[in-house]
């Protein structure tokens, strides 16, 4: 990387991540996901992230059963609802409901109504399809080997076609049960849906989520798809043999539908919404925070391997496009509608209506965890079958009374004062829209919140609720004979509670040790943290921060400078300030080194102070990012270390009998070592008389060595702790 | 047969009137026990899905003759590549392992599931051979469902209550081995499955 350039990224680094507490931030809810991440009852949700009341879903069944997992519709509007744990039948026709068949199996997982009227039953485990009368008889009508029945479906002739699992096959029976024929018979493990257009069969398979177009006369399957998902949960076929699968569970293979795009605006049609008023609800503190209005969102498809599903377009022409995929939600039932199709989900049931366009609507959001089959009801609407619980529900006509979003909890990370929350909705006249707050201190919301309160309605009025770390908002809104609000966005003001930076280490490093900066402005040698005045650094001011000591800076040794350096935190993450302060050990006044710096490392010239011992104090100041009165300061000392720049003194004289004796004293540090020479020859280690050096003073006798016939020299060398030498000098005649 | 007869009339479910018993005793004058003492699989090429292998079996009797058994076993067309277990095992000792992964006595719901846990209770003179596979199942209201789809799996996994357990394993194909011995002794082989 370019110097300048690897500069630049660093300043930016710096800007970036500072934070400033006393500034507000902003909380803003304002695209689908966002509102998704919510609970949303009796509301809908488009791709644009438009809430507005959807249409009412009654209940029409409570069967008491954990799983509905299958429905089918007679001629005369009857609904069937398979369900597990019990394998029972139930049928709704008008408002009554009875139970219909009792099978011996535990799931009823595959419905279908024929055209003599009987209702076929597949059963599970120990897979058996039931022809079950109108009088509710039952007659065993096929009997595979395979554990389960998954799906059942009439071919144009009126032979049932039975798709099985745990060996993935599909069966076609004749219509009077007599005798039947594999018309697939593949590696999968499940068949686990089936869909018919005129003479043409399609299959779903599970482990591997293939697509099959099955020819059923030549006993022949063609791979439509074999798709990066793990199953193909459920079949439709569109206008003009266009066909849609929801596929679950993505797989980590090679991910082609990487490239499909989200929504996007211009492919959507231009509201319908007959608007009479745009109105604020509520004014917005004025500052413009970090989270401007048109910062950039970027918003990428998740990989297959992390969808929980997606729902797939075939083409005729054997093109495929992915309509609808999310992170969190599993598709479960598919239904044809104009220009699309409805899709039921988990874990949090809710049900889309999903274009050809790749727009999508959030229909609504039902009180269960999945919703596991749609069926056709009366009047144009459909029937919900959803498990966890069970329970059968109506769908459709005008939009109902009222709706709730309630959002996800904002974690504030610290306690914070709340400013002003504004709702920006189009509100038709005779309907309404109010919000609500509640805070607390727990991530989770209980009884020790705040009690929701509602926001009034006009400019300059705060958020009601208590100060607190978390907050939730809920918007409520009314409609008028079928008419709704529509809730484009809510933005939420709000202000850190500032808290004390700290400093969480000090390392004082050995004395003379310095650091070159990895990045020099000038191309020569840059000590880390010089002060660029002194003149031993021998650097240019820079304006730029310098990046703290690591591993990968090079070491190297000036004699006189001692290097510190320290981490400081704020858990605001405010940009932060240091002052350096020292003392003698002996002393508690701290006197002031240097002020200001943006730095986290400082090398510093110990030449400017006496020897002796010393510690240093890391003041870490937030004062960047919050104004005089509310900043904050955290501190920290060094352990004690020594300053000694002062080389030991050496006296040497004769001992007698061709005997040295050598006498080193530092005023600050031990004596290290000494050494002597003799003419210039090598150095040789001597020892100290008491044999260890220990002391300020040490003393030492010895014979040197090639000391014959004079004159001769004799130089002795001795070093301090802090590595200051000096040396004496002895002729010998 | 006591055992039987005594789950069947103390029923929780409703009575049960038992018309009559069928009893076939056949009486040796030796004792006609076996240990499984040796258990492979004698292939001479890869494995595959399709293929066929044999089961060689050693038994040791009580006397201390050997009798050797073969089990062909015709791997499923659909089996996936990977690696497979071969469960080889008595009665009591299947029961166990079985029990071990329900993790909770069996507790039937009603009196069909009662019969049909009856119908299929072991017998000590049968070896039985399970070929496994890791697969996700469920064990719903004592009853195994192995291998399900992800859907269901995901719909039966977040049911409320503990009418459902999880299971790891699936059968991919089964034998029972009937002997003249009472058959005691288990053993698993390992089998790779290859592309």
């Amino acid at each position: 990387m370019p110097r300048r350039l690897a500069a630049a990224v660093l300043a930016l680094l710096v800007v970036v991540t500072s934070s400033p507490a006393a500034q507000p931030q902003f909380w803003e809810i304002d695209e689908a996901g966002e509102f998704l991440e919510g609970d949303l009852l009796g509301l809908s949700v488009d791709a644009f992230g438009r809430v507005r009341l959807s249409s009412a879903a009654p209940v029409l069944h409570n069967p008491a059963s954990p799983y509905v997992w299958t429905l089918a519709r007679d001629g005369k509007g009857a609904i069937y609802a398979g369900t597990g744990n019990d394998g029972k039948v139930f049928k709704l026709a008008g408002k009554e409901t009875t139970l219909f068949f009792d099978a011996p199996e535990l799931e009823v997982h595959a419905v279908v109504v024929g055209r003599d009227g009987k209702v076929y039953v597949g059963t599970s485990p120990d897979g058996i399809v039931y022809a079950v009368g109108p009088d509710g008889q039952p007659t065993e009508f096929f009997d595979p080997e395979q554990r389960y029945i998954w799906a059942l479906a009439f071919d144009e002739k009126g032979n049932l076609l039975v798709a099985t699992g745990d060996e993935g096959k599909v069966h076609r029976v004749a219509k009077d049960g007599k005798s039947s024929e594999v018309i697939l018979e593949g590696p999968e493990s499940h068949i686990t849906s089936l869909a018919v257009d005129g003479g043409r069969v399609y299959a779903g398979s599970s482990p591997s989520g293939v697509i099959y177009r099955i020819d059923p006369d030549a006993k022949k399957a063609f791979v439509l798809q074999d798709t990066l998902y793990r199953e193909i949960k459920a079949l439709v076929v569109g206008e003009g043999g266009t066909v849609y699968a929801a596929a679950v569970e993505g797989s980590d293979k090679e991910d082609p539908s990487r490239a499909a795009p989200m929504p996007t605006a211009a492919a959507v049609p231009a509201g319908t919404a007959e608007v009479t008023v745009t109105e604020s609800f509520v004014g917005i503190l004025a500052p413009q925070g970090p989270v401007a209005p048109g910062t950039a969102k970027t918003v990428e498809s998740p990989r297959t391997g992390q969808t929980k599903g997606a729902l797939i377009k075939i083409l005729p022409t054997g093109e495929t496009d992915v309509l609808w995929s999310s992170a969190e939600e599993m598709p479960y039932a598919l239904r044809r509608d104009k220009g699309g199709v409805i899709l039921g989900t988990g874990a949090k049931g809710k049900l889309y209506r999903v274009g050809d366009d790749r727009t999508w609507t959030m229909l609504a959001a039902l009180p269960v965890q999945q919703l596991t089959a749609i069926e056709a009801g009366d009047d144009g609407g459909i029937v919900i079958a959803t498990s966890n619980p069970g329970t059968l529900y109506g769908f459709g006509g005008g939009a109902g009374d009222t709706g709730t979003f309630t959002s996800k909890v904002l974690d504030t990370e610290t306690v914070s004062s709340w400013g002003r929350v504004r709702g920006h909705a189009e509100i038709p006249a005779g309907t309404q829209m109010r919000l609500e707050t509640r805070s607390g201190n727990t991530a989770t919301p209980d009884k020790t919140w705040s009690d929701w309160a509602a926001v009034p309605r006009g400019e300059g009025e705060p958020i009601p609720s208590e100060r607190a770390r978390f907050l939730q908002i809920r918007a409520v809104l009314e409609g008028s004979k079928g008419v709704s609000p529509v809730l484009d966005s809510i933005r939420v003001a709000y202000l850190q509670r500032n808290l004390r930076p700290q400093i969480t280490s000090i390392t004082v490093h050995p004395p003379g040790e310095v650091f070159q900066k990895p990045l020099s402005v000038t191309g020569e040698t840059e000590i880390l943290g010089l002060d660029p005045a002194l003149p031993s650094g021998g650097s240019q001011p820079t304006p730029t921060p310098m990046m703290p000591v690591t591993t990968y800076s090079r070491k190297l040794y000036q004699k006189g400078l001692q290097t510190f350096a320290w981490k400081g935190e704020d858990p605001n993450g405010d940009a932060l300030v240091y002052d350096i302060e020292y003392r003698p050990v002996h002393d508690t006044r701290f006197r002031p080194l240097r002020a200001g710096l943006t730095d986290t490392v400082l090398a510093w010239d110990t030449s400017t102070v006496p020897n002796g011992r010393y510690v240093v104090r890391i003041v870490a100041r937030d004062t960047p990012a919050n104004p005089e009165g509310l900043a904050l300061s955290g501190e920290k000392e060094s352990p004690p270390f020594d300053v000694d720049n002062t080389p030991p003194a050496v006296t040497v004289e004769l001992a007698g009998q061709g005997r040295v004796r050598a006498v080193a004293r530092d005023d600050s540090s031990l004596i290290r070592k000494a050494e002597y020479s003799v003419d210039g020859s090598r150095w040789e280690d001597i020892h100290p008389k008491d044999g260890i050096s220990d002391s300020l003073e040490e003393t030492y006798e010895f014979q040197p060595r090639g000391l014959g016939a004079g004159p001769h020299v004799v130089v002795v060398r001795a070093t301090d702790l802090l590595g200051n030498v000096s040396t004496a000098r002895l002729n010998v005649d | 047969m006591a055992a039987p007869l005594a789950y069947l009339m103390s029923n929780d479910f409703e009575p049960v009137k038992v018309e009559k018993l069928d009893v076939s005793v056949t009486s040796y004058e030796t004792n006609q026990s076996a240990t499984l003492e040796r258990a492979w699989v004698e292939r001479t090429g890869p494995v595959r899905a399709g293929s066929d292998v044999e089961v060689k079996l050693l038994f040791r009797t009580y006397r201390g003759d050997t009798v050797s058994e073969t089990v062909p076993l015709k791997l499923p067309a659909n089996a996936r590549p990977g690696t497979y277990s071969l469960v080889i095992a008595d009665a009591p000792t299947l029961t166990t392992m079985e029990q071990r992964e329900m993790r909770q006595n069996f507790l039937p719901n009603d009196l069909d599931q009662l019969i049909r846990a009856i119908n299929s209770l072991r017998s000590n003179n049968h070896l039985y051979l399970r070929l496994l596979r890791a697969d996700d199942g469920a064990i719903v209201a004592g009853e195994f469902l192995q291998s399900l789809p992800p859907s269901v799996l995901s719909v039966m996994g977040t049911a409320q209550g503990d009418n459902v357990l999880p299971t790891r394993t699936a059968s991919v194909w089964e034998h029972d081995l009937h002997t003249d011995y009472a058959i005691a002794g288990s053993r698993t082989l390992t089998l790779a499955l290859e592309r």
